[in-house]
């Protein structure tokens, strides 16, 4: 990751302190129009990506795993996901991604029982809030900084949730950032671009 | 008159009163369509070269009759100004980062273009290319590449790959479609698929006094076919959803 000025390290700070804390719910705020500066659509695009994945998941959580109870919990946490892709989406524009440019691809192998479910839950979940807290401090436009400070507040309400149906601890602790690098990096396995061409070149 | 001689008579009237349609089509091409398009039909008169350049020939009077973008920009620009009809989605692509094969800069990721010093190709701002490198770049918060390195600004996806091909470059950015063209003297490196700028390639039939848009409408109709959609899949191009 970049090196971060005293200002970038007191700004991400301040937003894992906000994550832990879990500010308002992402629906019931009043968010500015976001204008972001070319260099933030990054942030903004990952995390759409990394949103879309997560609804994915949520949506096709298994009647065999989970009770209706906690089905009705992970449908909640899949309505935050949609939300979350809404508002990054307006504020992305013309950049933002079409229908059909990227869809999710979960491996079986990874949601095969309750475990392993919650787990990927878990993982992507902390890669998301991490990079929502590198991306706080390192966002030009104001605006487009605190709207990626609200989806790190409801992202670090979905991963307390899902700890909680994992069994473990709500608190995770101030959250630590995530490169962009590194997070596209472990996302890019769970994504697919339908209409694009295969990347292999034949040897 | 002998009838020898009316009949020969009839040939030239018959010869001057053909519209200019009976000669071959004319179709501007992306460059990166450069082997697909006459792999599709070889008998049109093809002007392969960046889109952009192509619709500003097109602006001027060029005598295209089917235009195929590598973008939907330089269509849809043309459309808003009454050039060429509505275009529709032929094809779709992918960016590529490309390394000669034997890759003496080391480079093994678009990661590796942060460190600097390096000779990088890429297209020019306007060509199509150019544009979803710089796209692409801005999504990795790796613009700074553009300014590390030691950057060739290219006319089109073409002299990249050639570029890379011959090793005057450490690395270029192309599409995946050029780096199969290349064959066996390039690497091709994925990029993110996250971060990959929707590459859309468009086509219109051109609306000029004299075009041949039956002949266009038809090459179109041939393209997005069934038959041009498999040209096109096995030139290595994605396909859109069939309209």
């Amino acid at each position: 990751m970049q090196a971060m000025t005293r200002r970038g390290l007191a700004r991400a700070g301040g937003a894992g302190l906000l994550a832990v804390g879990g500010w308002s719910s992402l629906a019931s705020a009043a968010v500015p129009k976001a204008t972001p500066r070319p260099d933030d659509d990054g942030f903004l695009l990952l995390l759409v990506a990394a949103a879309k994945v997560l609804s994915d998941l949520y949506g096709g959580a298994s009647p065999v795993l989970f009770s209706a109870g906690e089905r009705r919990r992970l449908a909640g946490l899949e309505r935050t996901k949609r939300t979350a892709i809404r508002y990054a989406t307006a504020a992305l524009a013309s950049d933002a991604p079409q229908p059909g440019d990227l869809a999710s691809s979960l491996p079986a192998v990874d949601i095969r029982d309750r475990a392993r479910y919650l787990g990927l839950a878990e993982r992507l979940e902390r890669l998301t809030c991490g990079v929502g807290v590198a991306a706080v401090p390192a966002t030009e436009d104001p605006n487009t900084r605190l709207l990626l400070a609200r989806l790190l507040a409801a992202d670090a309400q979905a991963l307390a949730a899902v700890r909680t149906l994992a069994g473990l601890p709500a608190n995770t602790g101030l959250l630590t950032p995530v490169a962009l690098d590194d997070a596209g990096t472990v996302l890019d396995r769970y994504l697919v671009a339908p209409t694009a061409p295969s990347e292999r070149v034949p040897a | 008159m002998t009838g020898r001689r009316l009949g020969g008579l009839a040939a030239i009237l018959v010869a001057l009163a053909l519209p200019s349609g009976a000669q071959a089509m004319t179709v501007f091409g992306a460059s990166s369509l450069r082997d697909a398009l006459p792999g599709l039909d070889k008998s049109p008169n093809y002007s392969f070269g960046a889109s952009n350049t192509l619709r500003l020939q097109i602006e001027h009077g060029a005598g295209a009759d089917l235009f195929v973008s590598a973008d939907a920009e330089q269509p849809r620009t043309l459309f808003a100004e009454g050039r060429c009809d509505q275009p529709v989605t032929v094809a779709t692509n992918v960016l590529a980062l490309l390394v000669p094969k034997d890759n003496p800069a080391g480079i093994t990721s678009v990661y590796s273009l942060r460190r600097g010093g390096l000779r990088l190709a890429v297209g020019a701002a306007g060509v199509p290319v150019g544009d979803y490198t710089r796209a692409l770049l801005r999504r990795l918060r790796m613009t700074s590449a553009l300014t590390a390195n030691t950057v060739s600004m290219e006319p089109n996806v073409a002299s990249v790959a050639t570029k890379v091909a011959f090793a005057s470059a450490d690395a270029g950015f192309t599409y995946i479609t050029d780096a199969r063209a290349a064959g066996d003297r390039v690497r091709a490196i994925a990029l993110p698929r996250w971060a990959q700028p929707p590459v859309r390639y468009q086509a219109c039939v051109v609306r000029r006094a004299g075009a041949d848009g039956t002949a266009a409408t038809a090459y179109l109709r041939r393209l997005t076919s069934g038959a041009g959609r498999s040209v096109l899949k096995r030139f290595g191009f994605g396909l859109p959803p069939r309209s």
